[in-house]
């Protein structure tokens, strides 16, 4: 299952603001830790665990991050402009998230595969 | 009454966040407001809104298209009448030209079938297969029923008791669509049962809101839909006055003020904000934009600008709004779209900002105006829609008092039909208006999460 689409924002949704690289490459898992960590900064949420540490076992939610579900929504548009893709709304509300690592298996699984040199 | 409908129905909604020159407040979780019912530790999170709504929301493009399948239902109603309100102008005895949009002539009777299509498509495109959601006078939930029947969703409406019990109509409309509605508090929910059993005056939108999160939780395929209070409802309910602007345009005229009355802000948001934008843009624009509220629910007017819960379960997030505080309580009220303890933070915002103003009447005046307009111009107003007729007529006699000639425009956003029973105790002088006193605001702000004082958020 695939759960992301190219970003190219059809007539029925509004695209990210600012375009991303083409491709999510090998760095998925760190965009995804740096777009969490700045939309807590700047959100001001009291999270119970150092932000320079977030690590993969740590809870989204109460008692972690304290990320609502509300936040989490935008962090996923928040990486729809890092990577430059669009998630599918189906498999992003299909699926659940109890921590960092949750989130981060599934934006690199949904990241379309590095382009190659030379492909178009 | 001339009418000047002959426009297409808009290919785009318009954004005012791509126009706004101040940032909105960010929401607060329920663990920042210290609120005892926040999540569970450790849980996992299933995400309830589309993220296609949230794009909307948090983005900052000015023009947002609108879907072919949400276009092509809207050609059902779309694009409805602007009207000229000759015969009260002439009795009124104003020189003022008062143009409405009428957006009654649908199935639903009201402005909500413009977001709800939206939403039922894009909960649709995300998987969604049942909607639930909150009722007040049953506006909402009728919408919502159509568009759920629409898009093949199953519906389930918790609808505030007293208006359950007040308007049997709504509630068979809503069935006849196929939804499933019960009276708020219900039998259906935890915190539902919990208030009947003790005796807690649950009649109200916040906690039929409530209910219906409850209920979207506990089901599998369900997701909660609102209303009026979101920036996408504003959003998709920009329709409204973006048509009238092409509509005011064609007969070559521009509006000097622009009213409608305020719930928690769609039905303002939608006709206002498109005509605002030119204010926004350019100095020299000079519309003035003004909600009219009911003075049983004045959170504009008496209401303080603070952190507060959007519904009445502590467990949604907390908005910088104008709010008289999430345990308010309006009794016989019979504007019961007009009933929610808060405004949109939104509509807030821009009124904190000084961008539109408000105004509240008393329900008594507000029906003597719907009886004269609908006399003169053969329309029945919902009350809530009333509340803007009579902001309108104030308008016009001020502009007779000083010798000046406006174009009003105000949102007829529903009619009466199912509203006899108002109109009957108000014909038979049974109608009494509600008076809110300073202590019972004073009590219910009581209640409010004390965010800024714990020094989360600069007020």
């Amino acid at each position: 299952m695939t759960a992301a689409t190219p970003d190219t924002a059809g007539p029925d949704t509004a695209g990210p603001d600012t375009a991303g690289p083409d491709t999510a490459g090998p760095d998925t898992a760190g965009i995804v830790r740096r777009v969490v960590v700045d939309e807590l900064r700047a959100n001001q949420v009291t999270a119970s665990a150092p932000l320079d540490q977030v690590t993969d076992d740590l809870v989204l939610g109460s008692g972690g991050l304290g990320i609502s579900s509300l936040l989490l929504l935008h962090i996923f548009v928040k990486l729809e402009a890092s990577l430059g893709f669009t998630f599918e709304d189906a498999a992003v509300a299909g699926a659940r998230f109890a921590t960092v690592g949750d989130l981060v298996r599934f934006v690199t699984s949904a990241a379309p595969a590095p382009r190659r040199a030379g492909e178009t | 009454m001339t009418s000047s409908d002959i426009v297409d129905i808009p290919r785009h909604w318009y954004n005012v966040a791509a126009d706004l020159p101040f940032e909105l407040p960010a929401d607060l979780t329920p663990d920042q407001a210290g609120s005892a019912t926040s999540q569970p530790v450790g849980r996992s999170m299933a995400l309830q809104l589309p993220l296609a709504l949230v794009r909307q929301t948090i983005g900052k493009t000015s023009e947002i298209a609108i879907p072919d399948p949400v276009r092509e239902l809207y050609r059902a109603w779309r694009p409805t009448p602007l009207l000229r309100a000759h015969r009260l102008e002439q009795a009124l005895g104003t020189k003022a030209r008062i143009y409405y949009k009428y957006e009654g002539g649908n199935v639903s009777g009201s402005h909500k079938l413009a977001t709800a299509i939206a939403q039922a498509f894009y909960y649709r495109s995300a998987g969604v297969q049942r909607l639930t959601t909150g009722t007040g006078a049953g506006q909402w939930g009728t919408a919502l029923a159509v568009a759920c029947r629409s898009f093949g969703l199953a519906c389930k409406v918790y609808m505030v008791a007293g208006s359950f019990t007040q308007k049997p109509q709504r509630k068979t409309i809503m069935q006849l669509h196929g939804a499933d509605v019960v009276p708020s508090p219900s039998l259906d929910t935890r915190s539902g049962k919990l208030a009947r059993d003790r005796k807690i005056d649950g009649g109200n939108m916040a906690f039929a809101v409530t209910e219906a999160l409850e209920d979207a939780l506990a089901s599998q395929g369900s997701a909660l839909s609102v209303g009026s209070g979101e920036a996408y409802s504003i959003l998709h309910s920009t329709v409204i006055g973006l048509e009238a602007d092409e509509q005011l345009a064609k007969l070559g005229e521009r509006p000097d003020v622009v009213l409608a009355s305020l719930g928690a802000g769609s039905n303002f948001g939608g006709i206002a904000l498109p005509f605002l934008k030119y204010k926004l843009r350019d100095s020299k624009h000079t519309v003035r934009c003004v909600s009219v509220e009911s003075s049983a629910c004045p959170k504009l007017t008496q209401g303080v600008y603070r952190y507060d819960y959007t519904d009445g379960s502590g467990v949604t997030a907390l908005q910088k709004m104008y709010t008289l505080g999430h345990r308010f309580r309006t009794h016989n009220m019979h504007a019961g779209g007009l009933r929610y303890h808060a405004c949109s933070k939104l509509i807030s915002a821009l009124y904190h900002h000084k961008w539109t103003e408000a105004v509240a009447y008393t329900q008594t005046d507000v029906f003597a105006s719907a009886v004269q307009f609908t006399q003169l111009e053969g329309i029945l107003p919902a009350p809530e829609s009333a509340h803007a007729v009579h902001g309108a007529i104030q308008e016009a006699l001020r502009a007779r008092q000083d010798g000046t000639s406006p174009v009003i425009l105000f949102c007829l956003s529903g009619h009466g039909l199912y509203d006899m029973s108002s109109y009957a105790e108000y014909l038979e002088g049974r109608m009494e208006n509600v008076v809110i006193d300073d202590d019972a605001i004073r009590s219910s702000l009581g209640y409010l999460p004390d965010v800024e004082a714990r020094g989360q958020r600069p007020s």
